[in-house]
């Protein structure tokens, strides 16, 4: 009897330790990395640049990228906040782009819902024609927008998104009417580049880095980037330079899931942090020309706020939101 | 192969409702908010078009039905004057009870559950064989795709599968 | 010889072990789910969609293709030995190979659709290795306006082929639409037909919908109608190998098989079962035997079991190079590549030239591998069809929402799955095609963006249609299939009164 008691109390006690190693561990070991927009784009490419680096510097072992495009990401972020509530290994990617879509689509699901982790990056965005266009520079597209405005097909990221805001803003330093701007949307920049080396639109807006492919390639041409100064490296003038008074910054960050607890959300940071002081990650910043924004924690969180109040204004202003 | 069919009520309802779904989807249609831009459609056209091609596709088979034009193959019109509506509902239910109660028992044993009751919907008397199985296949796709595929399926109380 | 030099650096790729041993776990799969009924290639990659996301995209999609051709070899096993065909494309098979079965030649009508699968197999791959670049030239040019008229052109030919039940056909493909049209409007990003319910904002996923319909609509039908209905299984009696005979009555219809099934495929058709029928109609016509028709001519199988290969091979031709899925399992495909964030279509020979090379090298070794399997193989696999039926059916179901719950762990998504299966049953009961559905649902949307992607280009001016000579091309080609077939049948009423002078 008594033998069988202590099989019993040991299988017990053995049952017990295999569900004490089952519970999660702290350290965060695997990753589920949304991003709200189809391949080629800038998201993806943080996102697919977050997993490299994450992965190469052995900070995170297994990471799933899953990619949602569409509507300025608030496809993607309306199923992150459906999926990942609650779920501390779970990060989308996000940006400026995002808060514009959210003004104008009148999105019920906002950044609000999102636990805002750090903004990692900021890229310009750069215009270009197809190789072959009759237009060479900046003053050529801004004449013709001026002769007729709808008669520019810019091709671009989401309806509302910084590329939108940038067609937008150049129309109206050039005395149209913003709204008269007459913008295609893709699901994303590398969606667009078919459309644009194909002479389908008159001009392509996106970040550099979307475009930097097909502009190597001589497949497109380059006019004009949103920096304030010439990026080092990149041998295009600035839309200042060339008598546009416009000036316009991408950033993209991650947010984590709704409804963590701090220790949890401090283990994203922490994550989130070893990854962006990385080798591999400061070597990706300087191969696609982004710039380094890293911004952690509530100030990101802050600024988050500040972006949607400028940039809700910014839509008003140009007609694309009530 | 093909036969003219007499009136069936069946034939009749069908196409009723995709009358009806048609006019429901152009009648739904005036919720989507209307932005156009230099295109001149918006997001309304395809909705509403969709509606009326399903509103005249149903008038159409609804006209079918009343003159004999509704061809049928004939191949399975014997089994068709024999439904057996016990087993529809048994699949329905197992399907029920895996959709309410996959988080709290877990997925090998609800997915299990709904094997079982299959089987027993589609004839087979041998419960306690049916659930053997259907444990092992379960533990088995959930031990492989959470373990190996990183895909994530909710646990039993009692933890590991 | 540019091509040469891709296809070469694409062997390179897929004879790496692990690409090796994907591609032959997806011909393993593909010929499992041919043989046993009720599943099919569609159902099978869409339930293996969740479960690979962690795979990387080349050997993924690998695995995926063997899956799709896979299945076609499969499928004839199930047809000939059965009589109840595996998967759609061989209904064709199945008439004449189960009458061969029952005169005890079921090895040779194996044997002839075994090689005649890998024979029109083998040549659907070479003329899409020297298509797939002439093609990818023309697309390169292809703007919203293009791809519009692309689309029309497929509703039309999915129209036209629908057969006898013409309207339900449409009504199918409609239903599509309407589901695809559910969620963000992309160029406006206006909410359509969400109810306000957060888990439709993104859409239907395709696999809930496939998944739905294949699966828990067949087994639904087949537990409430044909569940009393017994199999006959035939057993394999003598050689498995043909006689010189048999040799020579099949090389013929192998041929034109295939030339029917490649151009066939490449249509959006929604599938192999309109080459396949074609296929079995002339051979009836050319056959020198054409008594043996209905008794078990050699040629009845020889021929659509050619046809349904090369269709596959037709279809993977227009997804690499224009992103147009033409079949339900291409429309799947579709989705695996924006999984691992990839744009089929001409860019994507620029961009990943590696992934597609290396694909389409895979599927010349598919090929061999499957003539392996299906030929002295197998006796393995009819063991597959002696799984109880109860069994089989419970096993559908529980891989059903094991892949439709894995997706995002949500029971609303298990409750849209019976919904959409119950549509499935009602759509099965009447002699509804569900294939359309399937197709409406990703082309639906896709028209839709690029008509008003290319309007917004030409300021609300229909003239871009006809202005832009390969969408005039087009339009031209669409007018020719509208008015061909009544005119056709306008010669043909005429002729037979004139005999009658």
């Amino acid at each position: 009897m008594k033998t069988k008691y202590t099989t019993v109390y040991r299988t017990l006690l053995f049952v017990a330790g295999i569900l004490a190693v089952s519970l999660p561990a702290v350290a965060i070991d695997t990753l589920k990395i949304m991003v709200p927009a189809n391949a080629g784009g800038g998201w993806d490419q943080t996102g697919r640049a977050l997993e490299t680096a994450m992965k190469s510097g052995k900070i995170v072992q297994h990471i799933t990228i899953e990619n949602k495009g569409g509507a300025a990401g608030t496809i993607g972020l309306a199923q992150f906040v459906n999926n990942a509530k609650g779920n501390p290994n779970a990060i989308i990617v996000g940006g400026a782009v995002m808060v514009g879509g959210i003004i104008t689509n009148k999105s019920p699901v906002t950044l609000k819902d999102v636990t805002p982790i750090a903004r990692l990056t900021g890229e310009y965005d750069v215009i270009v024609v197809p190789a072959d266009s009759p237009i060479k520079t900046m003053k050529d597209l801004v004449a013709q927008l001026k002769k007729d405005p709808g008669s520019v097909a810019w091709g671009g990221g989401s309806k509302g998104g910084v590329d939108h805001i940038l067609a937008a803003l150049i129309a109206q330093d050039a005395g149209i009417d913003p709204s008269k701007v007459n913008y295609i949307a893709y699901a994303g920049g590398g969606e667009a580049i078919a459309a644009i080396v194909g002479g389908h639109v008159t001009a392509g807006v996106s970040g550099w880095g979307e475009f930097e492919g097909q502009i190597n390639a001589g497949k497109l041409r380059p006019l004009a980037v949103s920096s304030e100064k010439r990026i080092p490296g990149i041998n295009v003038p600035t839309l200042k330079e060339q008598g546009i008074n416009v000036e316009l910054a991408n950033w993209r960050g991650v947010f984590a899931a709704p409804g963590l607890s701090d220790a949890q959300r401090k283990e994203l940071l922490t994550t989130i942090e070893k990854t962006a002081k990385s080798k591999e990650w400061q070597e990706t910043l300087k191969q696609k020309n982004w710039i380094d924004l890293y911004l952690a924690g509530d100030d990101f969180g802050k600024y988050v706020v500040s972006e949607e109040a400028r940039l809700g204004k910014i839509l008003t202003s140009l007609g694309l939101a009530k | 192969m093909i036969k003219k069919s007499s009136l069936s009520r069946g034939q009749f309802f069908i196409s009723l409702s995709i009358f009806a779904f048609g006019v429901y989807i152009a009648y739904q249609t005036r919720d989507i908010a209307d932005t156009q831009g230099y295109e001149q459609l918006g997001p309304r056209l395809f909705p509403m078009l969709t509606g009326l091609a399903l509103i005249l596709l149903g008038a159409v088979l609804g006209w079918q039905t009343i003159t004999g034009d509704w061809r049928d193959t004939p191949q399975e019109k014997k089994a068709h004057k024999c439904p057996d509506w016990k087993a529809f509902l048994i699949i329905t239910g197992g399907v029920f009870v895996q959709m309410a109660l996959v988080k709290i028992l877990g997925f090998v044993i609800v997915t299990a559950v709904l094997f079982t009751t299959v089987a027993y919907a589609f004839g087979s008397r041998r419960v306690l064989r049916d659930a053997l199985i259907s444990l092992t296949l379960c533990a088995a796709a959930f031990l492989l795709f959470t373990r190996v595929l990183d895909l994530s399926l909710p646990a039993s109380p009692l933890g590991i599968i | 010889m540019e091509t040469l030099a891709s296809l070469i650096s694409g062997f390179a790729i897929a004879l790496t072990l692990q690409n090796l041993g994907l591609g032959l776990l997806g011909v393993l799969l593909g010929t499992a789910v041919g043989v046993l009924p009720g599943i099919g290639p569609g159902l099978a990659i869409a339930l293996l969609l969740p479960a690979t996301s962690h795979f990387d995209a080349t050997g993924a999609l690998i695995m995926f293709a063997g899956v799709y051709y896979g299945a076609m070899y499969g499928g004839s096993t199930t047809s000939i030995l059965l009589n109840t065909p595996g998967e759609s494309a061989s209904i064709a098979t199945a008439i004449e190979g189960n009458m061969m079965a029952k005169n005890g030649r079921a090895g040779p009508a194996l044997a002839t659709s075994a090689i005649g699968s890998f024979v029109a197999g083998t040549i659907g791959i070479v003329l899409l290795t020297v298509m797939a670049p002439l093609v990818v030239d023309i697309a390169i040019k292809f703007g919203p306006a293009e791809y519009f008229a692309v689309m029309v052109l497929a509703f039309i030919t999915i129209s036209a082929l629908l057969g006898n039940s013409r309207v339900r056909g449409l009504v199918s493909l409609c239903l599509g639409i309407f589901v695809g049209l559910i969620g963000f409007d992309r160029q406006s990003g206006q909410a359509r037909f969400t109810f306000g319910i957060p888990q439709l904002f993104d859409g239907i996923d395709v696999v809930v919908v496939a998944v739905g319909l294949f699966a828990v609509g067949e087994a639904l039908y087949m537990a409430t109608y044909l569940n009393r209905v017994g199999d006959n299984l035939q057993k394999m009696k003598g050689s498995i190998w043909m006689s010189k005979q048999d040799w020579k009555r099949s090389w013929k219809p192998w041929l034109r098989g295939t030339a029917l099934g490649f151009p066939f495929g490449a249509l959006p058709a929604g599938g192999a079962e309109i080459p396949t029928f074609l296929s079995y109609a002339i051979e009836k016509k050319l056959s020198k035997h054409p008594e043996e028709f209905g008794k078990g001519a050699i040629e009845g199988v020889a021929g659509p079991e050619a046809a349904n290969n090369a269709s596959v091979t037709g279809s993977i031709t227009m997804l690499l190079t224009l992103g147009l899925p033409v079949s339900v399992t291409a429309a799947i495909v579709l989705v695996a590549f924006t999984q691992y964030g990839l744009q089929p279509g001409p860019l994507l020979f620029q961009n990943n030239p590696s992934l597609v090379w290396g694909l389409i090298a895979s599927m010349y070794i598919g090929n061999v591998l499957l003539l392996i399997l299906n030929l002295p193989l197998v006796g393995i696999w009819v063991k597959l069809l002696r799984i109880p039926r109860p069994l089989l059916y419970a096993g559908i179901l529980v891989f059903a929402t094991l892949g439709t719950y894995g997706i995002r762990n949500d029971w609303f998504d298990l409750l849209l799955l019976y919904i959409i299966g119950v549509v499935g049953f009602f759509m099965r009961r009447y002699d509804f095609p569900v294939a359309p559905t399937i197709v409406g649902m990703i082309l639906g949307p896709l028209a839709e963006q690029n008509l008003r992607r290319a309007l917004s280009i030409s300021r609300g001016d229909f003239s871009i249609f006809v202005t832009k000579p390969i969408c005039a091309t087009i339009l031209a080609i669409i007018i020719l299939v509208l008015i061909a077939p009544p005119l056709w049948r306008f010669i043909e009423s005429r002729r037979p009164a004139r005999r009658r002078k």
